[in-house]
């Protein structure tokens, strides 16, 4: 119904409609010329490899070397491969966009898109010895896979490169008139179908024989023979062509025929594609290329023919056939439902009347009202179906006019759900850039869908649309980290000046909206195309030092990565970095760059602490650490029970590093111990054996005086400067615990004590002797008597003592104590007491 | 899980499930039947984030790791959860000998992170082979109280001082980052002192990649204050005299633990706590006792006063005991119900009492004690520095009666701390003492007070004389009971760091603390975290304005490099509680610490 569509291109097998969609138009170089080429291409819009066809004689131009050319599909050179390997056999694209060249020896060359060898491969060495005739390229399920005929007809593939080979069984009888064959994947399984005469025989791995299946046509006619066979892209139909120019359609198990068509031509096809549609397999059909002639048969044996161009290649997309050309590029499938039901002349869908609507709208005429009445009871489906045809239309302007019916037709629908709208806008938007000539990566709807947009994001970087893919990225709303990657990559394989390369990839990056970017995986790369000093600038860049730190050990700048690891006060990572750069260096290198650290030297000390007591040594003897050397020494003397032996090295050290006192104390100690072996053998006789050795000075003394051995300990306290407190203390601590009471009192009294009377209290408390322990409270400082006493448990004196010294506080205390409650008269005394306390205030 | 953990503002459950599920999917991922082998320092810290119960569920024996290991024949993975320590692993090394034969798979879970020496020591032995994985647990802080995080590093203060390791400056400021990660981006930041800087700029080093963080609004803390321990070696050395810092450094606290001889407790109270991981510990004849603010009565008397927790538990037992009786005139059936119903929380309040006038019972005895008030009383003196320019004729006499060495070297440093450096003359008085009663080695550990701060010869500096005034450190007239002033926890000195932290929250209060603070070591920082307006990062919602969140506390995050005491934390929570201050805290910690564990820490060699 509506005019403005162009459904010319569009055209009936029936039941169904076709449409061709004309695509940008090649412009080949001047000097390509198709006829006399052998042409292969990569499906979703891939680049296309050609060569020239030795087969077909031509003008030759230029080298005589084969060239392989690769262009995309506007006919914009990507890159050229001067082959000068061995006879070439078969080219073929990976689902990876790689070119696999097949050589007469059974070895594959892997190259990229422009051109670039990146690996290569045989397929065994059997086919390698035998030769090969043929060889086909195909789709499985671990990627992209080779087989190949050898000369004594047998079958050899690999399923991809990495994949092991496997060797298909023998031909049955013979493999003479074998006329065509086709790898076919069947889940994880890979096996090849063979035309021979009137049958086609099944070489399936792992079994030993191939089974032949026969009687396929109803009636043939004497000599046909099956010339051709296709599979379709999903590898689910055959269809089959006999020299007679009968075509026979079927499922690939060959167990349901579809059809039989007489062609009624006699020239030999030159491509037979199958045209998928994946919402309905009933209307497939098949595309036949004869020269000047295009042929397009169902599997209702329907047909419809163009005349075209003398030479043209055809491409099998998982949603139609482009027909590449001399002069054209186009694209044959399925017309989509809902751009029928649009388009279509006297179509009835909602959908339809929507369109008109809008139009009508636009025009500000009343019939929109009309047409809009007609669809409204399915308004949703028509805005969906509008907005469904938008993503399958290839020219832009049929595009929006859709999606403007669309926009029209959601402002009925109350609470309408915007998304899918606006997604197939965004993808919209994407597949019209990537359609544009210069990045020539004409897309279908589904084919972007299928590919996913990370897929499209990485093939564009591959092809160094960086601005692009950012954007895409941008509008579909993805990260853009790993294209600036990509992008650095490039300016680091490809930029000379070091300089100019850091400050542009900085300057890209420091953008805080991009997350996740690594600038160690470029100063990789830089490190990896050798460019170390490049890979440093990077480096200093990388916040993140345990990303940093790795590669700068790897490019041996040791100095940096303990610097770098410090700084970031990572322990565990100064811990690797100090681990891995001691087995590279010279001690005192080693020693030289940690000095300069003060985290990296006090991990490293502790690190030698746990496990190697002489490093630790080396460290401190190269640092000049005189204090940390004493005691390194003075550790080592404890655990081999050596001090006596050690103490002057000790004492030597500590000197040196300025601590006198320590150093005094060690010469004092070495003193005592000489002191301590003559005590120990004078005293053996009279007291037996007493370990002397190895006591503090204290110690000693107190011994010698529980011993009785005064004027000995006397005489330490002289040589030891002991001062008199201490000796006091421990004097009449001893006389206590000799319970020589007397000779403490006298000595109490000998001069006056340094110490004061309350330790004299206190040690004859610890003998429990309160009777002696009076006698020294009584000359105690006034302010701490009543607190004695009631230590003493004295608390009848404490009482006196304390209304003496008006203490209510002491005497409460006093009243508190468990055993004045129980004691009515003492507690009547001390009642007594505070009310005369109070009475005088 | 656990419930004491939850509250409205920083929910610290969260944290807690955090841990539990990064566990539970570690656990799960290793197929077949295991044993979980625990370092014996995790296994109480365990308890923090999970329950016993997730192990037997799952069929899964735990084992506390020791040099003899009892497996079942039919395990065929087992785990350890270890801490990250080289001398573990020798243990580890021999287990893989002798078990790894029966086609057993080993596996180990370091907490919280890998160490490549570790690894090295297993590998240098061939043993890293056996193991199918070798998965961190990034536990940085766990949680211990709604209002409490800690690392649970008993040793952090002292690596970083004496050894110069500085791991657990870079876990805090993991922490922290894991924090606001949970939290939300924290806006502003106040510290003091080197180490304190030091986790700050590890933290904001760390978090440059966290777009998210610094693209949403401000997250539940509104502020952190990051305080280095090394700025107060005071407060850590003084006796605490509040009862949870009591029970501390009378009986340890360990995670939230308590563990005390059964006799002290009537038998029928054993066994409450019993489905935990303390038991594997294995201590017979031991009451554990759970210590947090999920107990009945304990989270009302922990930060009081010893004094006024006496007086608290005489008015609840009098009025548990009216309550008890109340009822029992009551005759109709339902009214017995009610009585019933209520009786057993009666009970459980009756028998949390009962168990602590048991605690409060032991630590009277203990208090009562003359040295103990002896030396306290020592303690006060220096903390009003009175003559502290001499050598204290207390700690001479202690040394003279050849007291515990821990003790005397407290006491020294208490003196050091107070009088901000020792006197040349007295330093080295004390050291010729110190030797000549215990002995030349205690020069080593001496060496180690040294390198830990906490003894110092005395520069012109006097800042705690100085600060003691301007910050009001020691209140004259402080009462225990029903304080006014954070004072309370020490009965007359409230702890510098809180003090500080206190004075921040007044308007202005970090500016004008900024010039009072030069003298104290390292440097005073501030930083601002702003939300981060790049592309992308476009509004969503409206933030509610300042103004319409006065009437909401704000949430201030404490952040303790070094460890801090229960009586600090019982001195912010005093500040909490005061309506002006309109603030909630959150403590953060590298572990709780108290006289004894800090000392200890830092004498051992």
């Amino acid at each position: 119904m509506p005019i403005m569509h162009d459904t010319g291109e569009w055209f009936k097998v029936r039941p169904d409609y076709y449409r061709k969609v004309e695509l940008t138009t090649p412009d080949w170089p001047i000097d390509l010329d198709l006829e006399y080429m052998q042409v292969v291409v990569a499906p979703y819009g891939g680049p296309l490899a050609a060569i020239r066809d030795r087969t077909k004689v031509g003008p030759v131009k230029g080298s005589a070397k084969p060239i392989i050319r690769i262009l995309d599909t506007t006919g914009q050179e990507l890159g050229k491969i001067l082959w000068n390997h061995g006879n070439l056999v078969a080219m073929g694209w990976s689902d990876t966009e790689e070119l696999l060249c097949v050589q007469e020896n059974a070895v594959v060359f892997v190259y990229d898109m422009f051109g670039r060898e990146k690996e290569s491969y045989s397929i065994g060495q059997e086919a390698s010895v035998t030769k090969i005739v043929e060889a086909k390229v195909f789709q499985s399920t671990a990627g992209t896979g080779v087989a190949v005929m050898t000369t004594s007809g047998r079958i050899f593939l690999k399923q991809s490169s990495k994949a092991p080979m496997r060797k298909l069984p023998d031909i049955p009888q013979s493999s003479a008139n074998c006329t065509c064959w086709e790898i076919i994947t069947e889940e994880r399984n890979s096996y090849c179908l063979l035309g021979r005469e009137r049958e086609i025989i099944k070489l399936f791995p792992g079994e030993t024989v191939g089974t032949i299946t026969a009687n396929l046509f109803e009636k043939p006619t004497d000599g046909e023979r099956i010339i051709k066979l296709s599979v379709s892209y999903n590898h689910q139909h055959l269809a089959l062509y006999t020299n007679k120019g009968l075509l026979w359609l079927g499922s690939v198990d060959m167990r349901q025929k579809y059809c039989e068509f007489d062609t009624g031509r006699k020239d030999m096809p030159l491509q037979i594609e199958w045209i998928m549609n994946s919402d309905n397999s009933d209307s497939d059909a098949v595309v036949i290329s004869y020269p000047s002639f295009l042929l397009i048969v169902n599997r209702h044996a329907d047909r419809s023919d163009f005349p075209y161009d003398p030479i043209m290649f055809l491409v099998a997309e998982m949603d139609g056939v482009r027909v590449i050309t001399q002069n054209s590029h186009e694209m044959i499938q399925r017309l989509p439902k809902c751009v029928e039901n649009i388009f279509a002349v006297n179509s009835q869908e909602p959908a339809s009347y929507l369109f008109e609507a809008q139009k009508k709208f636009e025009e500000k005429s009343y019939k929109s009202d009309e047409y809009l009445s007609m669809c409204r009871s399915q308004i949703d489906l028509a805005v969906n179906e509008c907005i469904a045809a938008a993503a399958h239309e290839f020219c832009t302007e049929t595009q929006k006019s859709l999606l403007r019916t669309a926009y029209f037709g959601k402002g009925f629908i109350p609470s309408h759900n915007p998304d899918e709208y606006i997604r197939i806008l965004r993808i919209l938007r994407v597949l019209n850039a990537l359609r544009h000539p210069k990045i020539a990566m004409p897309l279908t709807y589904k084919q972007f869908s299928y590919l996913k947009p990370e897929v499209v994001l990485s093939r564009l970087v591959f092809r160094k649309h960086y601005a692009i893919a950012i954007q895409v990225a941008k509008h579909l709303k993805l990260p853009e980290s790993s294209i600036l990657e990509h992008w650095a990559y490039h300016k680091v394989m490809h930029d000379p000046n070091d300089n100019e390369v850091a400050r542009k990839i900085t300057e890209k990056f420091k953008n805080p909206s991009i997350e996740g970017i690594s600038f160690c995986n470029i100063a990789e790369k830089a490190h990896q195309s050798g460019r170390d000093d490049l890979a440093i600038k990077l480096l200093e860049l990388e916040p993140r030092a345990f990303l940093q730190v790795p590669l700068l050990l790897k490019l041996g700048k040791y100095d940096r990565a303990v610097a770098s690891a410090t700084q970031s006060g990572d322990t565990e990572l100064v811990t690797t970095v100090l681990l891995e750069i001691k087995k590279k260096m010279m001690l005192s290198n080693f020693h030289m760059i940690i000095n300069g650290y003060p985290l990296a030297l006090n991990m490293y000390k502790k690190i030698m602490a746990q496990s190697s007591r002489t490093a630790l040594y080396d460290i401190y003897n190269a640092m000049d650490d005189q204090k940390a050397m004493a005691e390194y020494h003075f550790l080592n003397a404890i655990e081999s029970n050596a001090l006596e032996s050690n103490l002057s090295l000790i004492a030597n050290s500590y000197t040196q590093g300025r601590r006198a006192v320590e150093a005094e104390l060690c010469t004092d100690t070495g003193r005592l111990l000489k002191l301590q072996k003559a005590l120990t053998t004078k005293h053996n006789s009279v007291h037996g054996h007493i370990p002397f050795y190895g006591m503090s000075v204290h110690d000693t003394m107190l011994q010698l005086l529980r011993m009785g051995e005064q004027k000995e300990a006397e005489k330490i306290k002289s040589d030891f400067k002991v001062p008199d407190r201490r000796y006091w203390w421990l004097r009449i601590r001893t006389l206590a615990e000799n319970h020589k009471w007397d000779d403490l009192e006298k000595f109490s009294k000998s001069k006056k004590s340094p110490i004061g009377y309350e330790p004299f209290v206190e040690v004859c408390m610890e003998q429990e002797n309160a009777r002696e322990a009076r006698k020294y409270i009584a000359r105690c400082r006034e302010d701490r008597k009543v607190y004695w006493y009631i230590r003493a448990k004295l608390f009848e004196e404490a009482a006196d003592c304390a209304y003496e010294q008006r203490d209510r506080h002491g005497l409460d205390e006093i009243m508190r104590k468990e055993a004045v409650t129980s004691d009515p008269s003492l507690l009547r005394k001390i009642a007594d007491y505070v009310n005369g306390l109070e009475a005088r205030r | 899980m656990f419930s004491h953990l939850k509250s409205q503002r920083v929910n610290l459950q969260l944290l807690q499930e955090a841990a539990h599920n990064e566990l539970v999917q570690h656990l799960e991922r290793i197929e077949g039947s295991k044993v979980v082998v625990l370092d014996k320092a995790l296994v109480l810290p365990l308890g923090l984030v999970t329950e016993v119960k997730v192990f037997t569920e799952r069929n899964i024996k735990l084992i506390v790791l020791s040099g003899e290991l009892d497996v079942p024949k039919d395990v065929t993975n087992i785990i350890y959860i270890v801490r990250p320590q080289v001398s573990l692993m020798d243990q580890v090394g021999n287990h893989v000998m002798k078990l790894g034969q029966q086609g057993r798979q080993f596996h180990i879970f370091f907490v919280p992170r890998r160490s490549c020496l570790c690894e090295k020591q297993l590998e240098n032995k061939g043993y890293l082979s056996s193991f199918g994985s070798v998965e961190e647990l990034s536990w940085n802080f766990l949680p211990l109280d709604a209002d409490v995080v800690s690392m649970e590093l008993p040793h952090a203060y002292r690596d970083v001082t004496i050894d110069g390791d500085t791991t657990s400056l870079y876990q805090a400021a993991m922490g922290l980052v894991q924090l606001q990660r949970l939290y939300g981006r924290i806006p502003k930041i106040y510290g003091k002192g080197v180490q304190a800087q030091r986790v700050w700029d590890h933290a904001k080093q760390l978090a440059i990649n966290e777009k998210s963080l610094y693209n949403g609004d401000k997250g539940a803390i509104d502020q952190l204050i990051l305080l280095d321990r090394g700025i107060d070696l005071l407060t850590p050395l003084a006796t605490q005299l509040t009862y949870e810092g009591l029970i501390d450094e009378l009986f340890g606290i360990q995670q939230n633990k308590l563990m005390m001889p059964a006799h002290h407790f009537p038998a029928s109270n054993i066994g409450i706590a019993g489905d935990s991981f303390a038991k594997l510990l294995g201590f017979p004849n031991t009451k554990i006792i759970s210590l947090h603010s999920g107990e009945e009565g304990y989270s009302e008397l922990r930060n009081k006063h010893f004094n006024e927790v006496i007086r608290l538990l005489e008015r609840k037992v009098k009025e548990l005991n009216i309550e008890m009786n109340k009822y029992s005139r009551e005759h109709s059936v339902r009214q017995l119900h009610i009585f019933v119903d209520k009786l057993k929380i009666l009970e459980e309040e009756k028998r949390a009492m009962s168990q602590h006038t048991e605690i409060a019972t032991l630590i009277q005895t203990q208090v009562n004690e003359y040295t103990f008030a002896e030396d306290v009383a020592a303690e006060q003196e220096f903390m009003v520095c009175a003559d502290i320019d001499k050598t204290s004729v207390y700690i001479e006499d202690q040394i003279a009666r050849k007291n515990e060495l821990r003790n005397v070297l407290r006491l020294i440093c208490l003196q050091c701390a107070a009088a901000s450096g020792l006197k040349e003359k007295v330093l080295n008085s004390y050291k010729r003492d110190l030797a000549q009663v215990y002995g030349l080695e205690v020069l080593l550990t001496v060496s180690n007070l040294e390198k830990a701060g906490l003894l110092y010869p005395q520069t012109e500096s006097r800042s705690y004389a100085v600060l003691r005034k301007t910050l009001r450190l020691t209140v004259e007239d402080s009462v225990e009971v029903e304080p006014k002033d954070i004072s309370y926890v020490h009965s007359f000195y409230a702890p510098l760091t809180t003090r500080l932290v206190e004075l921040s929250l007044k308007p202005l209060g970090w500016q004008s603390l900024k010039s009072q603070i030069t003298n104290l070591p390292g440097p005073t920082f501030e930083d601002f975290q702003a939300q981060l307006i790049g592309i992308g990062g476009r509004h969503v919602g409206t933030t509610p304005s300042e103004g319409s969140l006065l009437h909401v506390p704000r949430v201030v995050l404490v952040c303790f490099v070094g460890g801090c005491t229960f009586a600090e934390i019982a001195a912010l929570r005093f500040l909490a509680a005061q309506e002006d201050n309109h603030v909630e805290f959150v403590v953060a910690t590298t572990n709780i610490i108290n006289k004894h564990t800090f000392l200890d820490s830092v004498m051992g060699s």
